[in-house]
Formats: C-alpha cells, structure tokens, sequence
C-alpha cells in the first residue's frame, strides 16, 4: 500500500513539476522564449529600394528599376583569393588586376560587382565561393536612351535622383530598403506569414509626349550636322496650361551611364542657361505700347534715318525702312521703331511688363537648376539701358521664359506655369496629385490678338522669317539674333552669335508654342536663316504627328471616308 | 463480502468514453489542421516566390518592350530598311466620324 501512495505521489510530482515547466515557458518567460524561437524559425530577407517608374504622357516607360545583385565580399573568409578572383572575373567582367586588389583589400566588407544581371549572379552562386556574398538590389534603367534626358535626369549608384525629375520628385519615387521577416523551416523554405516583400513607390506621368520628343531631338540633330553650333535647345509647350510636351538640348547624354558624359552635356540649358533674348524681347515693347495705349498696331514710327541714338549710343537698323507702322516694326525687327516705342512707354512701364510677362523670376517648372535670369529694375539702369531693353540686350533670360511670355500670346492673355509632371500615381494605381497650375492673366486678350497679327506677319514674305512658314497653316513667330560677348575683348563679338525663333502654330488656334535657341551656328546666324527653319521641321511634323488639319481644309475638296462611330464598332466583331 | 449488482447507467457510460475520446479526438483535429494550415502557408510561400520571380520578368520584358519600341529605333529602321518617310501633310485625308452606320464607305466631295 506504501508503495502505491509513493508512486501515485511520484507521478503527482511529476506533473506539478511539468505544469511549473510550463507556466515558466509559457508565462513568466514567454516573451524571451517567444523571441528565441522566432529567431530559430525566421529568416531576414533584404528587400532593395526601388524605385517608381517614369512615363510619358501616353503611357510609354521612360525609366524603370530592374531587379539586379551586387556582389560583396569579407576578404577575411576568403582563403584562396588567386583562385576565387580567376572564378569571379569573367563573371563580374572586370580586370583581374582590379578584382584582386579589392579581395586582398584587407577590409570587412568590399563590393566587388554592383548591379549584375540575374544570369550572372545565378553562375556566381552556383560556384559557393566562401566569403563572396550577394544582395539583392536595382538598377534604373531608361529604355529610351537620350529620348528626353535632361527632363528625366538620372541617378546615382545608391538610385538617388541626381537630375531632373529623378532629383525633383525624389521623394516620390524613392522607397527606403527595408528587411522583411520571412518564416523558414530548416531546408529553407518560406512559409507564407502575409508579410509582402514589397515597397510603396509612386510612378510618375510626364506631359512628354515620345513623338514630339523624339521629333525636336531629330530635327536637332539634323540642325547641329547643318550649323556645327556649340548648343541647341528647343522647347514645345501646350500654351493654355503649360504642359512641356518636348524639352531637348544638344549636347546631351545618356542617363544610362551619365557619368561617361562631360557635366556640360548634362546641363539643362532651356532652363539653366541666360542669353540676351534680342528681337524676340520686342514682345514686351510692342505689349506695353498696345496695353497701355501708347500706340496701335498701325500708329506709325518713323525710322527712315536708319538709326536711334539713345544715351550717346548709336543703335541701327540693317536697311533704312521710312515710316513704318508699329506692326511692321515687330514683322521688319527693326531696332530703331523698337527703341523709339520704348521710348515712348517709358522705362518704368517697360519694366513692369517685363515683370508681367515673367521676365527676372523663374517660370516655377518643376525641374531643379531653373536660374530666374536677370532683369535690373529701372533705378539700376545706365541712359543706354532703354535702347537696349528694347531690342533685347541688358536682359539675360533662359529659353523657357521666353517661350511663356510667347505662350500668353498665343493663349490670349495668361501667364502659365510650365511643368513637366502631370500626375503622380500611387503603387496602388491610384492618382494622387495631379499636376494643374491656374494661369495668370496679364495682359487683355485683345493686346494678345493684335501681338499675335503682328507676329504673323513676320512669317509672310516680307517678315525676317518666312522660312518658318508650315505648309497649310499660318505660324506667328519673332526671330532673333543677339551677339555674344567676346571674353577676351568683354565687348560684343562679331563672330559669336546666338540665333533663335520662338512661334505658335496653327497662328489663330495655337495646338503649340515652340521655341528654337542655336548657340553660336557656323556659316550663317540669323535666326530667320538658322532657327526659323528648324522650327519649321518640328512643327510640320509635330503638326502631322498630332493631326492637326491644315487651315485650308474647309476651302479645300478632300477625300472624306465615313465610318461608324466607335461605339457602334465596339458592338460587331469583326 | 456482499456483492450488489447495480445497473449501469448508458448514458454514463458513454459519457466515459466520450470523456477519453473527445479530447483524444480534438487533438488529433487540431494536429491535423495545424499540418493542413502549415502545407497550405508552404504552397502560399512557393506561389509568393514564383508571383516575385514573375514580377522581376515582367519588368525585364516591360524594359525590354520599351527598349524595342523606341520611336527613335522605329524610326531609323523605317527609313534605312523600308525607305519609309514622314507623312506629307498635303496628303493626310481628315477622317470625319459621322453618326450613319456606314462604314468604309468612301467617295470625293465636299467637306462636311
């Protein structure tokens, strides 16, 4: 009977003593058991920052991130360096020479190879050399090469944006890499836990448009190998809202690989670079004389002596032109009924239309390295500056800005913001912030009409460009052709010009405005000869691109197809 | 020593078994949902790995379909192999929807 009770008493024993067991595991030490375990049973796994796409406005990827493995070693473990660089260099596809230095470094952590294809990190896994490991990471990747470079940008080895959209919209597109718990057994499979290995980035939608981008960037090449020029840049924009559908400069670069490429190239100059806007500024005179009803277009301006003196400087017409009507000064360019117009304003008017017209301050694009340009207030001015301002000189400006004051002309009146980003998408697919600046009026909608006569008729036959005149649509349009200054005299050269022509197109219902900046063209310079005709190219073509009917269509007889409507296509199958 | 026979009650009885059965019962249940769950959290696991794998594909050909379509490559290969040119605007025909379902008909005459 003894025996039973020590027994039965053993075994009661035994449980109390697993009972305590148990609540030691499970409660007093639950937290640091519970942790224990999850270390046993789970696996960190990187996940690498990645960052959103880019594309343009009909969809088209400008920039994607590729999944890719960077290859680090501790050339500590490495017992073998010799035979483990021999394996790795053919891989990796650098000198040996480079490879060994770096695994003989002597350091805990080196890169060997940063951002290789799957296929090769697949080869270099498959060799289980100690000591080399490998992290997942991402490369950018521009499938369209220089296509739109300088409003893209481009980013560094770690995928920061270091230019352009990729700098300014960093934040959007960037995702922090992170490391997720994965649950693994012990031969290493994952066991599904619903943590996604995933990173919340957002894409971008540009107002680009690849087709007219691709045909500035053609017609620009074409006119580099014409004028052999040191820079080109060319700008279209939507006038009503200030969507950029095509921004290029030459030279330029492929973000790919931007470092191979000389910091010059890589500069923006539409919205970096100052010049003297020369006979293209003479839209403010001719605005501030309407606006303010100093003058008509047909109040005339008398410049038969072919020359102005303005503060004991001379300034000249090409060719005597008599009495000429305020239009005729806009459509001959001529400097002297410019000067004598601005005279007539005054300088502190001239002054505030240059301000209204957006003139010394930046246009607000969302491009980073936009210089507001330079325009001195009236007290600053010498007794030349008016004759000056007048005809385009004393005022540095960047391409875009000239191209907004020619865009409220051609809107009727508004000042728009240009931007470059239309929408930002989330990773849900979501729109989040759409892009929709309110433009500005500044001047009356009737001074808009009479610039934009005025300026049609510098594309006629008597106008300083009718060779940017569009087959079957009216262009308005300024040319301008400025001096450069010599650095080594510090006075204006005679050799060294800049050539330009800024226009809307179709005149009467402007689809586009378009700007054309050649920095000092070989052979010929002004901008009637040199510009005017590369704005013709890429608005022709642009024209055709977007299917703009030609302003004769109605007077014409044309073929005319009917169709169905497209819901009543939708319908049949065909 | 007096034995009484009593009667056994079923109920209790089976009250007994059911006592030792059911807990017996449960858990093996919850053994088996457990390895059902844990099989199940497998197969989640290898579809996550493929659906990754299959992601990272689908960015490589979406670079790769960008790269192809490139206007300025088409353009180039239109020109130089097939002697393809820009569309002349003088001979773009404007095509006017109209509400008649008629379709491809075609004919010269005013613009409507």
């Amino acid at each position: 009977m003894q025996r039973r009770r020590f027994l039965s008493f053993c075994i009661y024993l035994l449980f109390i003593l697993v009972v305590f067991r148990l609540i030691d595991l499970m409660i007093l030490n639950h937290e640091s058991m519970a942790r224990r375990a999850r270390i046993q049973y789970t696996q960190g796994e990187h996940i690498p920052a990645r960052r959103g796409n880019i594309y343009d406005r009909n969809g088209n990827e400008l920039a994607v991130s590729l999944e890719r493995k960077s290859v680090y070693c501790n050339p500590d473990e490495i017992r073998d360096p010799d035979q483990t660089v021999r394996l790795l260099y053919r891989i990796t596809g650098q000198k040996r020479r480079d490879l060994l230095r770096k695994v003989k470094s002597g350091k805990k952590f080196v890169w060997l190879a940063r951002k290789i294809e799957p296929d090769r990190a697949e080869k270099i896994e498959d060799l289980r050399l100690k000591g080399i490991w490998m992290l997942p990471d991402t490369r950018r990747f521009y499938p369209k090469r220089r296509l739109a470079a300088h409003v893209i940008g481009f980013v560094d080895i770690d995928n920061k944006g270091k230019e352009g959209v990729e700098s300014r919209y960093d934040h959007y597109l960037r995702s922090q890499a992170r490391r997720v718990a994965l649950m693994r057994d012990a031969r290493g499979n994952i066991l599904y836990t619903g943590e996604v290995a995933r990173t919340g980035t957002e894409d971008i939608v540009l107002t680009i448009d690849e087709g007219l981008q691709n045909i500035t960037e053609s017609e620009i090449n074409k006119a580099v190998k014409k004028w052999h020029p040191r820079a080109v840049t060319a700008i279209m924009m939507n006038p009503y809202n200030g969507e950029i559908l095509a921004l290029a400069n030459w030279p330029t670069f492929d973000p790919n690989s931007p470092g191979k490429y000389p910091a010059y190239t890589r500069r923006n100059r539409a919205i970096t670079d100052l010049y003297e806007p020369g006979s293209t500024f003479k839209i403010v005179m001719a605005a501030s004389a309407l606006e303010e009803g100093v003058a008509t277009l047909y109040t005339r301006v008398d410049c038969s002596e072919g020359y102005v003196e303005v503060g004991g400087r001379k300034i000249r017409d090409i060719h005597k032109l008599g009495k000429i009507t305020l239009k005729e000064v806009i459509q001959k360019s001529s400097n002297v009924g410019a000067v004598k117009m601005a005279l007539k304003v005054g300088p502190e008017r001239l002054y505030r239309y240059m301000r209204l017209l957006g003139f010394g301050e930046r246009t607000g694009i969302d491009l980073t390295g936009e210089s507001p340009g330079i325009v001195k207030p009236p007290r600053r001015w010498s007794g030349t500056t008016i004759g000056a301002v007048a005809i385009g000189y004393e005022v540095m400006v960047t391409p875009l800005q000239v191209l907004r004051a020619y865009a409220t002309v051609a809107n009727g009146g508004f000042l728009v913001r240009p931007h470059v980003v239309s929408e930002i998408i989330s990773s849900e697919g979501k729109s989040i912030s759409r892009n929709e600046p309110e433009p500005r009026r500044v001047i009356s909608r009737k001074t808009a009409l009479l610039l934009r006569d005025a300026l049609k008729a510098v594309v006629s036959d008597d106008g300083t460009a009718p060779s940017a005149s569009v087959d079957g649509n009216l262009v308005a349009g300024k040319t301008g052709t400025t001096r450069l200054i010599d650095k080594k005299t510090g006075r204006y050269s005679h050799k060294a010009f800049v050539s330009s022509f800024v226009g809307m197109v179709p005149a009467d219902n402007p689809e586009f405005v378009l700007i054309v900046v050649i920095w000092e063209p070989k052979g010929r310079y002004y901008g009637g000869e040199v510009a005017a005709p590369v704005f013709r190219a890429i608005a022709e073509k642009a024209l055709a691109y977007r299917f703009v009917p030609r302003d004769d269509m109605k007077a014409k007889q044309v073929l005319v197809v009917e169709k169905m409507r497209k819901k009543e296509i939708e319908g049949e199958s065909f | 020593m007096r034995h009484v026979f009593r009667k056994k009650n079923p109920f209790l009885s089976l009250l007994r078994v059911m006592l030792v059965l059911l807990p017996a019962v449960l858990v093996f249940a919850i053994i088996w949902l457990r390895s059902n769950i844990v099989a199940v959290e497998y197969e989640l696991g290898q579809l996550e790995k493929q659906k990754r794998a299959l992601q990272s594909e689908r960015i490589q050909l979406v670079a790769e379909k960008a790269e192809l379509t490139s206007l300025d490559k088409i353009e180039r290969l239109a020109v130089r192999r097939f002697g393809l040119t820009y569309t002349d605007r003088k001979k773009v025909v404007f095509v006017r929807e109209t509400p008649e379902p008629a379709p491809f008909s075609a004919g010269f005459g005013e613009n409507r």
